[in-house]
Formats: structure tokens, C-alpha cells, sequence
């Protein structure tokens, strides 16, 4: 029998889905941190992936959903329970993203890179200003449950965007955002509701993102602004996307090698070297590989 | 909210002018590359950095003055922009039209905004620094004001009169202009366009440097300070449009001015809110930008 490449695609995601599902039996606390981040990023990827791959719009600001989420969960936290309340703050995403989504849809090019960016430094200052002045603090405590519900969140929110991010590549929707991504224009003419289609998948990517924040904050039991908005969730996702191409499967390995690698090395106390290693090597990279280009040139992946 | 005096008018006017002059300079170095060659400079902050650091380096360890040591900076800056665009900016800009380099240069850029701040702080510590210079202060109508904060507003309106008439009133700048509106054409009549994109991002880069050295004597340095600076410099110049230099000073005032109303009446922590307001409320009516051309 010989194997065709799809079937070897089948079994890496079946032997993914094992290494998902099976750690919780047996693997220690620590090691199960570890998995959450990556699992994380790897949710945040897809999710940006669904609106920025497909619509050609370089969305820089993934921490803004990703601190409203969390945000969100510290007002709801003990209204519902623990499942329930991370997929509200995630709704709540959905119809933030739709309603931005219009205003903010209308830039395009670098313009919509660095609106999106100022996004969610808005967010960031609004909420501190509401914070420091009518509640005199800059945090919030949020309730830590147990840390094997939460990967098991995690890992139902990351399987649910990669699928809904595979499922959107193959059908009419997807097609649709995929000709907003070759020309904005032509896609009106024929026929395309362009608005409607960029604000729905923003706020699908945005929904992915809350949910995201909530259960990631609540790992940590504490959310302020300077963590739930820092702008290296944004750039990790935006280079992440950005250096897997955009299909899925280069998506998928740069997201997990990136994200291992910043857990490994970013989050020492020394970590100057590593990054500097790592910029010169994303820069020879983009030089030579030109991942960037094929970004640019709009080639269906 | 406080009381409405001259007083506080005149202390919103000076701040706005002076912040606002700065503003309009490090806009006015971002849009003339993106403008000339499409660059689209996302480690521009980063430069300022280097600047500042160059001058906070002549001023404490060499004892130069700080205003003498501006042409050092400028050179310095000149220096190191070079070596970047022959190592890889050149290649990207000959090879792409205009609409893609604008992502290929923004991706380049971020892996150099990554690699500098942290360079530095491996080399020299992430630690906050600063100086003191000229800070006796004059009297204006019972308002004092140091004498730096004036120095200050007349370099960067002089060295954004002298852009304006190098672009206007040069064959150079004449040049410059013609590539902004259409590479091929400029090239048809004899235009060197390589020669325009290389000198377009060394201007950028030595208004970074002069930036960063204008930069050091009122607020601190460290070297993630380039983050910051660099979304300022986008929103000014994007607020203008980007490539106008008459943009990057209106937008330069008006950020300057929001910010020092908004500092004076509410919080220094609603000011940046305030400003990004701005950008996305302007971008919404105007997606490119309140001018075109240079």
C-alpha cells in the first residue's frame, strides 16, 4: 500500500490530536503551562490567520481582543460558570470587532497596519484612565481554576480555530475573502458584499481572540493592562503568520517552533542575545526565502 | 478640569508648539521615504534611539555640548542607514513595484526593530538615563520657560524650512519630487531613481538622528524607548498623508496641541487615548490622509 500525501497529512493531525488529548493523564504541572502557551499562540495564529491570510488585511493588533477578553472575564467571572463566562467574553469580541469593523475596515495597506495597532494601544489607555481614576487601582484578581479544565479549554478553543480556519478556506465565505485579498474592487463589482464579509471574519477572528485572553489571563489569576494589552502578543502574531506564508501547514510548524522557542528563551531574565540572534535571523530570512511575496502577490495558498 | 486663565492658555501654546515641532520633524523623516520609495519604516523609532544614545554618549562620556554634538549624530546615523540599505533594503526596492515593497520593507523593518533595542540593551544595559542641559529658563508674562524648550521649537521649524526648500527649490529635490509621483516616468526622463530611494532613506534616517538628539534633552532614554516614537511618528505622518512634508507639520501641531490640551485637562494617561482617537476618527474620513504629494 502506498501511502498518498494526504493520507500522511491525516495521520500527523490524528498524532497531533493524540499529543493534544493525551498530557492531562500524566504530564506535571509545569510541563502543562508550557503546552497552554503554545496551544495559545497557536489559537491566536489561526484566529489571525482567518481574517489577515485570507483578506490581505495585516491586522497588528491581536492584543486588543486578546485584553478585552480578559477584561471582559474579570467583570463576569463570578456571574457564570468557568466554560461559559471565557465563551461570553468571546461574543462580547465578536460584536466589539463588528461594530469597530466598519469604521476601521475602510483603511487599507500600511494605513490599516498601523490603525489597527493604535487599536489597541486606545483600548489599553481607556480602560487604565477608567481603572486609575474611578477605581483608584491598576489590576484585577481573577479566580484560577484548575489548571487541567483550563488546558482543556485551550485545546478545545485552538482544535475549534484551526477548524473553523480549515473549514473557511473551503467554502463560499472563504472565497469571497479571498477576493478581497486579489482586488477589493473587482470583488464589489462582482457581486461581493465586501464590508459584510471583512466585518464577519474579523469578528470571528476576533471572537477566537477573546476567548483566547480570558482563559490565558485566568492562568495567571491577575490582569492589568501593560500584560493583557502588551504589544509583543500582536508582533509574536503578526510574525508568526507572517513567516508561515499562508498556508496552513507553514502557519502551523512556525507557530509552534516560534512559540516554543520564545517560551524556551524570551522569558529568561537575560533574553537580549536571543532576541537580537533571532531578529537578524527573521531578517536574513525575509531577505532570502521572500515568504513576504507570496503574502504580497496574492497567491492563492 | 482647572480655571480657564491667560496663564494656562499660554502654557497650552508653548507646550503644543513645542511638542509639536517635534512631532512634525520625526513625522517629516518617516513620510519623505515612504512618500519617495514607498519604505515603510517600522523601525524608525529605533533610529531615535541610536541617535539619542549617540548624543547622550558624546554629551556624558566625551563632554560635548549637546547641540554641537548634532552634526556628530547626524553622520553617525548617515552612517549606520547606509550600511542597512546595502545589505538589504536596495535589493527589495529594485526588485518590487511601489504597492509591494510597502509590506516586504514593513516586515524587513520590524526584524530590525526587534534586533536594535535589544542590541543595546545587551551592549549597555536596559537602564534608564538622561541629562541635564540649559535649564535656566526665561519669563514670559509670569510663565517661566527653559531656555532648551525655545532652542529646541527653532532647530527643528529651521531644519523643516530647510527640507522644504531643499524638495522645492533644488534640481534634487525636483528629482525627489518626480519619483513621488511616478517611478517609470522619472526614470524615462533621466532620473536615477536608485541614487533618489538611497538618499530619501539616509534624509529619514539623519532627521531620526536629529530627532533623537533633540529627543535626549527633555525627556530620558533606554533602548525600548523606540516603540513609542515610532507610533507617534506614524500617527503624524499618516495624519498628514503619507509623503506630504506640509502633512507632517500640520499633523505634527495638531498632535502636539491635542496632547498638551489634553494633559492639561484631563490625564497624561487620556492624552494617548485622545491621539489614537484622532488617527483612526481621521483615517475613517480620510482612509489616505488629510494631503497628497509632497
Amino acid at each position: 500500500m502506498i501511502l498518498s500525501k494526504k493520507d500522511v497529512d491525516k495521520a500527523i493531525i490524528f498524532i497531533l490530536f493524540i499529543i493534544v488529548i493525551v498530557p492531562p493523564l500524566f504530564v506535571e504541572k509545569y510541563a502543562l503551562d508550557f503546552l497552554i502557551y503554545i496551544l495559545s499562540y497557536l489559537a491566536l495564529v489561526g484566529a489571525w490567520n482567518i481574517f489577515s491570510a485570507s483578506t490581505g488585511y495585516l491586522f497588528l493588533g491581536t492584543s486588543a481582543f486578546f485584553g478585552i477578553g480578559g477584561y471582559f472575564y474579570s467583570i463576569i467571572q463570578y456571574l457564570l460558570p468557568y466554560g461559559l463566562s471565557n465563551f461570553t467574553s468571546g461574543i462580547f469580541c465578536f460584536f466589539l470587532a463588528l461594530s469597530i469593523g466598519l469604521p476601521l475596515l475602510r483603511i487599507r495597506g500600511p494605513y490599516f497596519v498601523i490603525a489597527s495597532y493604535a487599536l489597541s494601544l486606545l483600548f489599553s489607555n481607556i480602560i487604565l484612565y477608567y481603572e486609575q481614576v474611578f477605581r483608584g487601582t491598576t489590576g484585577r484578581w481573577l479566580y484560577i481554576p484548575d489548571v487541567y479544565l483550563l488546558y482543556s479549554i485551550m485545546a478545545a478553543l485552538t482544535i475549534s480555530s484551526w477548524v473553523a480556519l480549515y473549514l473557511l478556506r473551503k467554502s463560499r465565505f472563504g472565497y469571497a475573502l479571498f477576493s478581497i485579498r486579489g482586488d477589493e474592487e473587482a470583488a464589489e463589482a462582482i457581486g461581493i458584499n465586501t464590508t459584510l464579509y471583512k466585518c464577519l471574519a474579523f469578528g470571528i477572528a476576533a471572537f477566537f481572540m477573546g476567548c483566547v485572553g480570558s482563559t490565558l489571563s485566568s492562568l495567571g489569576g491577575y490582569i492589568d493592562t501593560s500584560t493583557a494589552f502588551s504589544p509583543t502578543i500582536s508582533f509574536n502574531t503578526l510574525v508568526m503568520g507572517v513567516l508561515g506564508g499562508l498556508s496552513l501547514k507553514g502557519t502551523f510548524i512556525s507557530a509552534i517552533i516560534l512559540s516554543i522557542v520564545y517560551e524556551l528563551f524570551g522569558a529568561t531574565g537575560y533574553p537580549y542575545p536571543f532576541f537580537v540572534l533571532m531578529g537578524v535571523c527573521l531578517f536574513i530570512y525575509l531577505l532570502y526565502k521572500g515568504s513576504v511575496e507570496e503574502l504580497i502577490k496574492g497567491r492563492a495558498p | 478640569m482647572p480655571e480657564v486663565s491667560f496663564t494656562f492658555l499660554f502654557v497650552i501654546l508653548v507646550n503644543g508648539i513645542f511638542l509639536g515641532s517635534l512631532y512634525a520633524l520625526a513625522g517629516a523623516g518617516l513620510s519623505i521615504p515612504y512618500g519617495v520609495s514607498s519604505i515603510i519604516n517600522l523601525s524608525y523609532g529605533d533610529f531615535i534611539m541610536l541617535g539619542a544614545y549617540v548624543s547622550f554618549f558624546a554629551t556624558v562620556i566625551f563632554k560635548i555640548n549637546p547641540i554641537l554634538s548634532m552634526p556628530l549624530t547626524l553622520s553617525a546615523l548617515g552612517l549606520f542607514a547606509t550600511l542597512i540599505y546595502y545589505t538589504g533594503l536596495h535589493k527589495v526596492l529594485e526588485k518590487l513595484t511601489p504597492e509591494e515593497r510597502g509590506y516586504a520593507t514593513l516586515t524587513l523593518t520590524f526584524a530590525l526593530s526587534m534586533t536594535l533595542p535589544n542590541l543595546v540593551a545587551w551592549l549597555y544595559t536596559p537602564n534608564y538615563r538622561s541629562y541635564e542641559y540649559m535649564t535656566w529658563s526665561l519669563d514670559f508674562f509670569g510663565v517661566k520657560i527653559t531656555m532648551i524648550k525655545l532652542l529646541t521649537i527653532l532647530i527643528s521649524f529651521s531644519l523643516l524650512g530647510a527640507l522644504r526648500l531643499i524638495l522645492k527649490r533644488t534640481l534634487f529635490g525636483l528629482r525627489m519630487r518626480c519619483t513621488l509621483e511616478d517611478d517609470v516616468a522619472a526614470q524615462l526622463v533621466g532620473v536615477n531613481i536608485r541614487k533618489i530611494h538611497f538618499s530619501s532613506f539616509i534624509i529619514g534616517s539623519m532627521i531620526a538622528g536629529v530627532c533623537g538628539c533633540l529627543f535626549t534633552l527633555h525627556f530620558y532614554l533606554h533602548p525600548y524607548m523606540g516603540v513609542e516614537y515610532t507610533m507617534i511618528a506614524f500617527v503624524v505622518a499618516i495624519l498628514g498623508g503619507l509623503g506630504s512634508l506640509l502633512g507632517a507639520m500640520i499633523g505634527g501641531i495638531l498632535i502636539g496641541f491635542l496632547e498638551a490640551i489634553f494633559t492639561c485637562i484631563t490625564s497624561p494617561l487620556m492624552r494617548i487615548a485622545i491621539v489614537y482617537l484622532a488617527l483612526i476618527v481621521i483615517l475613517w474620513i480620510k482612509p489616505r490622509g488629510l494631503f497628497r504629494g509632497v
